[in-house]
Protein backbone atom coordinates (compact mmCIF):
# COMPACT_ATOMS: atom_id res chain seq x y z
CA UNK A 1 0.00 0.00 0.00
CA UNK A 2 1.79 3.62 -0.66
CA UNK A 3 2.03 5.60 1.78
CA UNK A 4 -0.89 8.27 1.08
CA UNK A 5 -3.55 5.47 0.83
CA UNK A 6 -3.20 4.69 4.62
CA UNK A 7 -4.71 8.08 5.97
CA UNK A 8 -7.09 7.89 3.22
CA UNK A 9 -7.77 4.12 4.12
CA UNK A 10 -8.00 4.96 8.17
CA UNK A 11 -10.26 8.17 7.40
CA UNK A 12 -12.81 6.25 5.04
CA UNK A 13 -12.44 3.37 7.31
CA UNK A 14 -13.09 5.09 10.65
CA UNK A 15 -16.21 7.94 9.39
CA UNK A 16 -17.97 6.02 6.71
CA UNK A 17 -18.64 2.49 8.33
CA UNK A 18 -20.57 1.20 10.96
CA UNK A 19 -23.99 3.11 11.04
CA UNK A 20 -27.16 2.39 9.33
CA UNK A 21 -29.84 4.17 8.21
CA UNK A 22 -32.14 3.25 11.11
CA UNK A 23 -28.90 4.13 13.04
CA UNK A 24 -29.17 7.28 12.51
CA UNK A 25 -32.49 8.64 12.35
CA UNK A 26 -33.08 6.35 15.49
CA UNK A 27 -30.13 8.78 17.47
CA UNK A 28 -31.80 11.90 16.39
CA UNK A 29 -35.25 10.40 17.74
CA UNK A 30 -33.83 9.64 21.03
CA UNK A 31 -31.14 12.72 21.59
CA UNK A 32 -33.97 14.70 20.77
CA UNK A 33 -36.25 13.82 23.37
CA UNK A 34 -33.80 13.65 25.60
CA UNK A 35 -32.67 17.10 25.08
CA UNK A 36 -36.68 18.16 26.45
CA UNK A 37 -35.34 17.96 30.50
CA UNK A 38 -32.01 18.66 29.64
CA UNK A 39 -32.88 22.29 27.98
CA UNK A 40 -35.23 22.65 31.43
CA UNK A 41 -32.39 21.61 33.82
CA UNK A 42 -30.16 24.00 32.17
CA UNK A 43 -32.84 26.93 31.57
CA UNK A 44 -35.45 26.47 33.76
CA UNK A 45 -34.27 29.08 36.72
CA UNK A 46 -34.66 31.98 34.03
CA UNK A 47 -38.47 31.09 33.64
CA UNK A 48 -38.80 32.42 37.01
CA UNK A 49 -37.71 35.89 36.37
CA UNK A 50 -40.59 38.47 36.31
CA UNK A 51 -41.25 38.79 32.55
CA UNK A 52 -42.29 42.73 33.60
CA UNK A 53 -39.60 43.16 35.38
CA UNK A 54 -36.43 45.45 35.47
CA UNK A 55 -34.17 44.47 32.45
CA UNK A 56 -31.15 44.10 33.44
CA UNK A 57 -28.16 45.01 32.36
CA UNK A 58 -25.55 42.45 31.80
CA UNK A 59 -22.34 42.77 33.73
CA UNK A 60 -19.99 40.95 31.50
CA UNK A 61 -21.89 39.60 28.02
CA UNK A 62 -21.01 37.07 26.21
CA UNK A 63 -18.84 37.18 23.06
CA UNK A 64 -21.82 37.39 20.08
CA UNK A 65 -24.24 39.73 21.97
CA UNK A 66 -20.75 42.08 22.46
CA UNK A 67 -20.94 41.69 18.59
CA UNK A 68 -25.28 42.26 18.02
CA UNK A 69 -24.95 45.37 20.78
CA UNK A 70 -26.82 43.23 23.29
CA UNK A 71 -27.08 45.16 26.66
CA UNK A 72 -29.93 43.75 28.45
CA UNK A 73 -31.57 41.18 29.06
CA UNK A 74 -35.61 40.98 27.51
CA UNK A 75 -37.08 39.55 30.08
CA UNK A 76 -40.01 39.21 27.77
CA UNK A 77 -38.11 37.56 25.45
CA UNK A 78 -36.74 34.51 27.49
CA UNK A 79 -39.96 32.62 28.22
CA UNK A 80 -40.71 32.89 24.33
CA UNK A 81 -37.33 31.67 23.57
CA UNK A 82 -37.58 28.87 25.76
CA UNK A 83 -41.15 27.61 24.24
CA UNK A 84 -39.89 27.79 20.93
CA UNK A 85 -36.67 25.57 21.63
CA UNK A 86 -38.95 23.41 23.23
CA UNK A 87 -40.93 23.27 20.15
CA UNK A 88 -38.20 22.83 17.70
CA UNK A 89 -36.36 20.28 19.80
CA UNK A 90 -40.10 17.80 19.81
CA UNK A 91 -39.85 18.97 16.00
CA UNK A 92 -36.38 17.67 15.15
CA UNK A 93 -37.20 14.51 17.77
CA UNK A 94 -40.28 13.88 15.04
CA UNK A 95 -38.55 14.60 12.14
CA UNK A 96 -41.18 17.26 11.09
CA UNK A 97 -39.32 19.94 9.21
CA UNK A 98 -35.69 18.46 10.16
CA UNK A 99 -33.27 20.89 9.04
CA UNK A 100 -35.01 24.03 10.04
CA UNK A 101 -35.88 22.84 13.21
CA UNK A 102 -32.38 21.70 14.02
CA UNK A 103 -31.58 25.46 13.29
CA UNK A 104 -33.77 26.49 15.44
CA UNK A 105 -32.82 24.73 18.11
CA UNK A 106 -28.88 25.63 17.82
CA UNK A 107 -29.61 29.57 17.75
CA UNK A 108 -32.34 29.20 20.77
CA UNK A 109 -29.44 27.12 22.61
CA UNK A 110 -27.16 30.22 21.17
CA UNK A 111 -29.88 33.56 22.78
CA UNK A 112 -30.50 31.39 25.95
CA UNK A 113 -27.19 30.86 26.77
CA UNK A 114 -25.87 34.00 26.09
CA UNK A 115 -28.66 35.20 28.59
CA UNK A 116 -27.81 33.02 30.81
CA UNK A 117 -23.86 33.64 31.02
CA UNK A 118 -23.64 37.21 30.73
CA UNK A 119 -25.66 37.92 33.96
CA UNK A 120 -22.53 37.37 35.95
CA UNK A 121 -20.17 36.97 33.42
CA UNK A 122 -19.91 33.19 33.77
CA UNK A 123 -18.52 30.40 31.01
CA UNK A 124 -20.61 27.41 31.41
CA UNK A 125 -19.62 24.68 29.34
CA UNK A 126 -22.53 21.92 29.60
CA UNK A 127 -23.83 22.96 25.87
CA UNK A 128 -20.84 22.22 23.73
CA UNK A 129 -21.38 18.43 23.66
CA UNK A 130 -25.04 18.46 22.44
CA UNK A 131 -24.77 21.72 20.76
CA UNK A 132 -21.98 20.09 18.37
CA UNK A 133 -23.76 16.94 18.14
CA UNK A 134 -26.73 19.55 16.75
CA UNK A 135 -24.44 20.92 14.20
CA UNK A 136 -23.64 17.76 12.93
CA UNK A 137 -27.04 16.89 12.65
CA UNK A 138 -27.76 19.96 10.79
CA UNK A 139 -25.52 19.09 8.04
CA UNK A 140 -26.30 15.16 8.02
CA UNK A 141 -29.43 13.52 6.61
CA UNK A 142 -31.02 12.51 9.87
CA UNK A 143 -34.12 14.36 8.99
CA UNK A 144 -34.95 11.44 5.58
CA UNK A 145 -34.80 8.45 7.97
CA UNK A 146 -37.88 7.55 10.56
CA UNK A 147 -39.35 11.00 10.12
CA UNK A 148 -42.62 12.76 9.25
CA UNK A 149 -40.13 14.19 6.37
CA UNK A 150 -39.39 11.37 4.54
CA UNK A 151 -42.82 9.96 5.10
CA UNK A 152 -43.71 13.34 3.13
CA UNK A 153 -41.62 12.94 0.40
CA UNK A 154 -41.24 8.65 -0.37
CA UNK A 155 -39.28 9.15 -3.42
CA UNK A 156 -35.89 10.32 -1.07
CA UNK A 157 -33.10 8.49 -2.06
CA UNK A 158 -32.08 5.79 0.54
CA UNK A 159 -28.84 6.69 2.97
CA UNK A 160 -25.95 4.90 2.16
CA UNK A 161 -23.76 3.56 5.13
CA UNK A 162 -21.53 6.85 4.52
CA UNK A 163 -24.16 8.77 4.83
CA UNK A 164 -25.39 7.27 8.02
CA UNK A 165 -22.18 6.59 9.34
CA UNK A 166 -20.31 9.86 8.97
CA UNK A 167 -22.67 12.04 11.39
CA UNK A 168 -22.59 9.15 14.15
CA UNK A 169 -18.41 9.05 14.09
CA UNK A 170 -17.73 12.58 13.97
CA UNK A 171 -20.16 12.57 17.38
CA UNK A 172 -17.93 10.38 18.64
CA UNK A 173 -14.75 12.15 18.13
CA UNK A 174 -16.00 15.31 19.35
CA UNK A 175 -17.34 13.70 22.44
CA UNK A 176 -14.42 11.62 22.97
CA UNK A 177 -11.88 14.78 22.30
CA UNK A 178 -13.98 16.83 25.05
CA UNK A 179 -12.75 15.20 27.52
CA UNK A 180 -9.42 14.22 26.07
CA UNK A 181 -9.20 18.14 26.24
CA UNK A 182 -9.66 18.25 29.80
CA UNK A 183 -7.08 16.29 30.92
CA UNK A 184 -5.01 18.03 28.52
CA UNK A 185 -5.83 21.70 30.16
CA UNK A 186 -5.20 20.35 33.54
CA UNK A 187 -2.05 19.17 32.95
CA UNK A 188 -1.39 22.35 30.71
CA UNK A 189 -2.79 24.76 33.82
CA UNK A 190 -1.74 23.00 36.43
CA UNK A 191 0.67 19.85 36.14
CA UNK A 192 0.15 16.49 37.78
CA UNK A 193 -0.18 18.39 41.32
CA UNK A 194 -4.22 18.63 40.02
CA UNK A 195 -4.64 14.26 40.62
CA UNK A 196 -2.72 14.26 43.64
CA UNK A 197 -1.57 15.05 47.14
CA UNK A 198 -5.34 16.70 47.53
CA UNK A 199 -5.23 18.70 44.30
CA UNK A 200 -7.62 20.31 43.13
CA UNK A 201 -10.60 17.76 44.17
CA UNK A 202 -10.17 18.40 47.37
CA UNK A 203 -10.54 21.83 47.17
CA UNK A 204 -13.40 21.96 45.08
CA UNK A 205 -14.93 19.52 48.01
CA UNK A 206 -14.16 21.76 50.58
CA UNK A 207 -15.04 24.97 48.55
CA UNK A 208 -18.42 23.69 47.69
CA UNK A 209 -19.21 22.14 51.32
CA UNK A 210 -18.38 25.48 53.14
CA UNK A 211 -19.10 28.03 50.73
CA UNK A 212 -22.61 29.13 52.64
CA UNK A 213 -21.18 27.97 55.40
CA UNK A 214 -22.57 31.36 57.39
CA UNK A 215 -21.52 32.83 60.34
CA UNK A 216 -21.05 29.28 62.30
CA UNK A 217 -19.19 27.02 59.89
CA UNK A 218 -19.73 24.20 61.04
CA UNK A 219 -23.09 24.41 62.12
CA UNK A 220 -23.93 25.13 58.49
CA UNK A 221 -21.84 23.26 56.10
CA UNK A 222 -23.80 22.59 52.35
CA UNK A 223 -22.47 18.84 52.20
CA UNK A 224 -21.12 17.00 55.04
CA UNK A 225 -20.17 14.26 52.76
CA UNK A 226 -17.79 16.06 50.60
CA UNK A 227 -16.01 17.60 53.37
CA UNK A 228 -15.76 14.12 55.04
CA UNK A 229 -14.43 12.45 51.90
CA UNK A 230 -11.88 15.61 51.34
CA UNK A 231 -10.20 15.11 54.23
CA UNK A 232 -9.58 11.41 53.16
CA UNK A 233 -5.96 11.76 51.43
CA UNK A 234 -5.63 8.37 50.07
CA UNK A 235 -9.19 8.57 48.52
CA UNK A 236 -8.25 11.76 46.89
CA UNK A 237 -5.24 10.64 45.32
CA UNK A 238 -7.39 7.52 44.14
CA UNK A 239 -10.10 10.13 42.73
CA UNK A 240 -7.43 11.95 41.22
CA UNK A 241 -5.61 9.61 39.16
CA UNK A 242 -8.96 7.60 37.92
CA UNK A 243 -10.20 11.56 36.76
CA UNK A 244 -6.88 11.54 34.79
CA UNK A 245 -7.22 7.88 33.42
CA UNK A 246 -11.01 8.53 32.70
CA UNK A 247 -10.16 11.78 30.44
CA UNK A 248 -7.00 10.59 29.05
CA UNK A 249 -7.73 7.52 28.18
CA UNK A 250 -11.43 8.17 26.98
CA UNK A 251 -10.44 8.31 23.03
CA UNK A 252 -9.45 4.69 23.39
CA UNK A 253 -13.16 4.03 23.41
CA UNK A 254 -13.77 5.22 19.69
CA UNK A 255 -10.89 1.64 19.19
CA UNK A 256 -13.53 -0.66 21.47
CA UNK A 257 -16.17 -2.13 19.12
CA UNK A 258 -17.38 -4.49 21.94
CA UNK A 259 -20.59 -2.88 23.34
CA UNK A 260 -20.23 -4.22 26.32
CA UNK A 261 -17.23 -2.60 26.94
CA UNK A 262 -18.31 0.33 26.07
CA UNK A 263 -21.22 0.41 28.13
CA UNK A 264 -19.32 -0.66 31.02
CA UNK A 265 -17.02 2.53 30.72
CA UNK A 266 -19.58 5.08 30.07
CA UNK A 267 -21.57 4.11 32.86
CA UNK A 268 -18.62 5.13 35.21
CA UNK A 269 -18.25 8.30 33.49
CA UNK A 270 -22.07 9.07 33.95
CA UNK A 271 -21.06 7.74 37.91
CA UNK A 272 -18.34 10.48 37.54
CA UNK A 273 -20.66 13.28 36.90
CA UNK A 274 -23.69 12.18 39.22
CA UNK A 275 -20.78 12.28 41.84
CA UNK A 276 -20.10 15.38 40.83
CA UNK A 277 -23.42 16.84 41.03
CA UNK A 278 -24.23 15.59 44.26
CA UNK A 279 -20.81 16.57 45.77
CA UNK A 280 -20.32 20.05 44.04
CA UNK A 281 -23.32 21.13 42.36
CA UNK A 282 -21.55 20.68 38.77
CA UNK A 283 -24.51 20.67 36.48
CA UNK A 284 -23.02 18.01 34.01
CA UNK A 285 -25.55 15.24 35.75
CA UNK A 286 -27.57 15.13 31.65
CA UNK A 287 -24.77 15.27 29.91
CA UNK A 288 -24.55 11.25 29.56
CA UNK A 289 -27.33 11.49 26.70
CA UNK A 290 -24.25 12.53 24.57
CA UNK A 291 -23.70 9.21 24.75
CA UNK A 292 -25.88 7.36 22.68
CA UNK A 293 -23.73 8.63 19.78
CA UNK A 294 -21.34 5.77 21.09
CA UNK A 295 -24.38 3.06 20.25
CA UNK A 296 -26.35 1.48 17.44
CA UNK A 297 -29.35 2.41 18.85
CA UNK A 298 -31.31 0.08 16.15
CA UNK A 299 -31.32 -3.12 18.64
CA UNK A 300 -31.85 -1.03 21.48
CA UNK A 301 -34.78 0.39 19.78
CA UNK A 302 -36.39 -3.28 19.13
CA UNK A 303 -35.97 -4.53 22.63
CA UNK A 304 -37.17 -1.67 23.88
CA UNK A 305 -40.27 -1.72 21.59
CA UNK A 306 -40.50 -5.76 22.02
CA UNK A 307 -40.67 -5.52 25.67
CA UNK A 308 -43.35 -2.31 25.22
CA UNK A 309 -45.61 -4.68 23.24
CA UNK A 310 -45.27 -7.58 25.33
CA UNK A 311 -46.55 -5.50 28.20
CA UNK A 312 -49.07 -3.90 26.48
CA UNK A 313 -50.57 -7.57 25.40
CA UNK A 314 -50.68 -8.52 29.17
CA UNK B 1 -30.19 21.81 0.87
CA UNK B 2 -29.29 18.70 -1.58
CA UNK B 3 -27.65 15.84 0.06
CA UNK B 4 -23.59 16.28 0.35
CA UNK B 5 -21.60 14.39 -1.58
CA UNK B 6 -18.72 12.87 -0.40
CA UNK B 7 -16.35 15.03 -1.31
CA UNK B 8 -18.30 17.56 0.79
CA UNK B 9 -18.29 15.41 3.27
CA UNK B 10 -14.91 15.27 3.56
CA UNK B 11 -14.26 19.29 3.24
CA UNK B 12 -16.50 19.89 6.30
CA UNK B 13 -15.11 17.12 8.32
CA UNK B 14 -11.97 18.46 7.24
CA UNK B 15 -12.54 21.94 8.51
CA UNK B 16 -14.48 20.94 11.19
CA UNK B 17 -11.95 19.10 13.49
CA UNK B 18 -9.42 21.33 12.31
CA UNK B 19 -11.27 24.25 13.80
CA UNK B 20 -12.46 22.80 16.86
CA UNK B 21 -8.76 21.40 17.48
CA UNK B 22 -7.03 24.79 16.85
CA UNK B 23 -9.28 26.38 19.55
CA UNK B 24 -8.73 23.68 22.00
CA UNK B 25 -4.24 23.77 21.55
CA UNK B 26 -4.59 27.95 21.24
CA UNK B 27 -6.50 27.75 24.28
CA UNK B 28 -9.28 29.41 22.91
CA UNK B 29 -12.52 29.59 24.96
CA UNK B 30 -15.77 30.90 23.71
CA UNK B 31 -18.85 29.02 22.44
CA UNK B 32 -18.93 26.67 20.73
CA UNK B 33 -15.24 26.57 20.74
CA UNK B 34 -13.78 25.64 23.89
CA UNK B 35 -10.10 23.94 25.17
CA UNK B 36 -12.12 22.61 28.24
CA UNK B 37 -10.24 24.46 31.11
CA UNK B 38 -13.24 24.23 33.44
CA UNK B 39 -11.55 23.36 37.12
CA UNK B 40 -8.12 23.29 34.93
CA UNK B 41 -6.23 25.93 37.58
CA UNK B 42 -4.80 24.50 40.72
CA UNK B 43 -1.51 25.80 42.58
CA UNK B 44 -1.16 23.83 45.36
CA UNK B 45 -0.91 25.73 48.83
CA UNK B 46 -0.55 24.22 52.60
CA UNK B 47 -3.66 26.42 53.41
CA UNK B 48 -7.28 26.38 51.52
CA UNK B 49 -7.99 30.17 51.31
CA UNK B 50 -11.97 30.10 51.12
CA UNK B 51 -14.46 32.66 51.48
CA UNK B 52 -17.92 31.54 53.34
CA UNK B 53 -21.09 33.58 52.31
CA UNK B 54 -23.91 33.67 54.56
CA UNK B 55 -26.92 33.00 52.37
CA UNK B 56 -29.23 35.37 54.84
CA UNK B 57 -26.64 38.11 53.93
CA UNK B 58 -26.91 37.39 50.50
CA UNK B 59 -30.90 37.53 50.17
CA UNK B 60 -30.32 40.85 52.08
CA UNK B 61 -29.09 42.02 48.84
CA UNK B 62 -25.86 44.76 48.14
CA UNK B 63 -25.92 47.81 50.52
CA UNK B 64 -26.63 50.85 47.72
CA UNK B 65 -25.92 54.48 48.83
CA UNK B 66 -27.50 56.89 46.13
CA UNK B 67 -25.44 60.79 45.16
CA UNK B 68 -28.35 62.08 47.79
CA UNK B 69 -26.93 60.11 50.44
CA UNK B 70 -29.31 57.61 50.90
CA UNK B 71 -29.43 54.07 51.16
CA UNK B 72 -31.48 51.16 50.23
CA UNK B 73 -30.59 47.23 49.83
CA UNK B 74 -30.98 45.87 46.15
CA UNK B 75 -32.03 42.63 45.84
CA UNK B 76 -31.84 40.18 43.07
CA UNK B 77 -35.93 40.90 42.40
CA UNK B 78 -34.58 44.49 42.29
CA UNK B 79 -32.41 43.54 39.50
CA UNK B 80 -34.56 40.90 38.27
CA UNK B 81 -32.12 38.15 37.81
CA UNK B 82 -31.86 34.40 39.14
CA UNK B 83 -30.86 33.35 42.60
CA UNK B 84 -27.65 31.72 41.68
CA UNK B 85 -26.66 34.69 39.58
CA UNK B 86 -27.23 36.61 42.46
CA UNK B 87 -25.06 34.57 44.57
CA UNK B 88 -22.44 34.72 41.90
CA UNK B 89 -22.85 38.55 41.75
CA UNK B 90 -22.35 39.09 45.42
CA UNK B 91 -20.18 36.24 46.42
CA UNK B 92 -17.73 36.32 43.05
CA UNK B 93 -17.88 39.79 41.61
CA UNK B 94 -18.28 41.81 44.39
CA UNK B 95 -14.62 40.41 45.33
CA UNK B 96 -12.72 39.84 42.38
CA UNK B 97 -9.54 38.43 42.79
CA UNK B 98 -7.83 40.86 40.95
CA UNK B 99 -7.83 44.13 42.26
CA UNK B 100 -6.85 45.72 38.68
CA UNK B 101 -10.18 43.74 37.26
CA UNK B 102 -13.22 46.23 35.85
CA UNK B 103 -15.53 44.22 37.86
CA UNK B 104 -16.68 47.43 40.66
CA UNK B 105 -17.73 49.33 37.49
CA UNK B 106 -19.37 46.39 35.76
CA UNK B 107 -21.92 46.17 38.96
CA UNK B 108 -22.25 49.38 39.59
CA UNK B 109 -23.21 50.04 36.11
CA UNK B 110 -25.21 47.36 35.92
CA UNK B 111 -27.35 48.22 38.88
CA UNK B 112 -27.51 51.54 37.56
CA UNK B 113 -28.47 50.89 34.12
CA UNK B 114 -31.12 48.33 35.52
CA UNK B 115 -32.80 50.67 37.49
CA UNK B 116 -32.70 53.24 35.71
CA UNK B 117 -30.50 56.36 36.82
CA UNK B 118 -28.24 57.93 34.82
CA UNK B 119 -24.99 59.54 36.53
CA UNK B 120 -26.54 63.13 37.35
CA UNK B 121 -29.60 61.38 38.85
CA UNK B 122 -30.06 61.98 42.74
CA UNK B 123 -30.61 58.26 42.74
CA UNK B 124 -27.73 57.33 41.24
CA UNK B 125 -26.02 54.54 43.24
CA UNK B 126 -22.17 55.60 44.16
CA UNK B 127 -21.41 53.17 46.50
CA UNK B 128 -22.23 49.37 46.63
CA UNK B 129 -20.74 47.30 49.65
CA UNK B 130 -20.54 43.30 50.86
CA UNK B 131 -19.46 41.94 53.62
CA UNK B 132 -17.95 38.04 53.26
CA UNK B 133 -15.86 35.68 55.66
CA UNK B 134 -12.01 34.25 54.71
CA UNK B 135 -11.45 31.36 56.10
CA UNK B 136 -7.96 29.53 55.50
CA UNK B 137 -8.17 25.63 56.52
CA UNK B 138 -5.08 23.51 57.27
CA UNK B 139 -5.11 20.52 54.58
CA UNK B 140 -4.38 17.78 56.39
CA UNK B 141 -7.27 18.27 59.11
CA UNK B 142 -9.40 20.76 57.47
CA UNK B 143 -9.15 22.72 60.75
CA UNK B 144 -9.62 26.51 60.11
CA UNK B 145 -6.15 28.02 61.27
CA UNK B 146 -7.62 31.95 59.94
CA UNK B 147 -11.01 33.78 60.02
CA UNK B 148 -11.36 37.14 59.07
CA UNK B 149 -14.11 39.12 57.87
CA UNK B 150 -14.36 41.10 54.66
CA UNK B 151 -16.05 44.23 53.95
CA UNK B 152 -15.97 45.34 50.09
CA UNK B 153 -16.62 49.04 49.10
CA UNK B 154 -17.19 50.05 45.36
CA UNK B 155 -17.17 53.75 45.12
CA UNK B 156 -17.95 55.20 41.88
CA UNK B 157 -14.93 57.24 40.57
CA UNK B 158 -14.41 59.68 37.70
CA UNK B 159 -12.80 57.18 35.35
CA UNK B 160 -16.21 55.21 35.95
CA UNK B 161 -17.84 58.60 34.58
CA UNK B 162 -15.07 58.29 31.96
CA UNK B 163 -16.17 54.69 30.74
CA UNK B 164 -19.56 54.79 30.88
CA UNK B 165 -19.81 57.84 28.98
CA UNK B 166 -17.34 56.46 26.19
CA UNK B 167 -20.09 53.39 25.87
CA UNK B 168 -22.82 55.56 25.14
CA UNK B 169 -26.88 55.48 25.95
Amino acid sequence: MKAPELPARIWNGFFYHGFSAGSLGLLRIYFGYLLLPFHALQFGALLALDPFGPAFYFTDRIWYFNALGIHSHLPQLTPIAFAVLLVATLAMALGRWTRASIFVVILCIFYLKGVRDSFAGDIHHRYLMPTHMLIILLMSRCGDVRSRDSRARPRVQPLAEWEASWPIKAMQLYIASFYFWGAVAKLRASGLAWFYGGGKIQEILVERAVRWGGTDLRAQIANPISLALAQSAWLMDILGALTLVMEAGFPLILLVRRTRWRLMFLLGVTFFHLANYLLIGVKFVLIPIVFLAFFDLVPVHRWLTTRFRSKRRS
Amino acid sequence: MRPLRRTAVNWFLALYLCAVWTAALARFDEFPFTWVSMYAVYRPTELLRLRVADAAEIGRGLRATARDGSTRWVTRHDLNVTKKHFRRLYWQRMFPDDPASRWPYRLLRSVNRTLGYAPDDMQFVVRLEADIDQVSLRKTDLAIVERESRHVTHEWTATYLQWWRDEGP
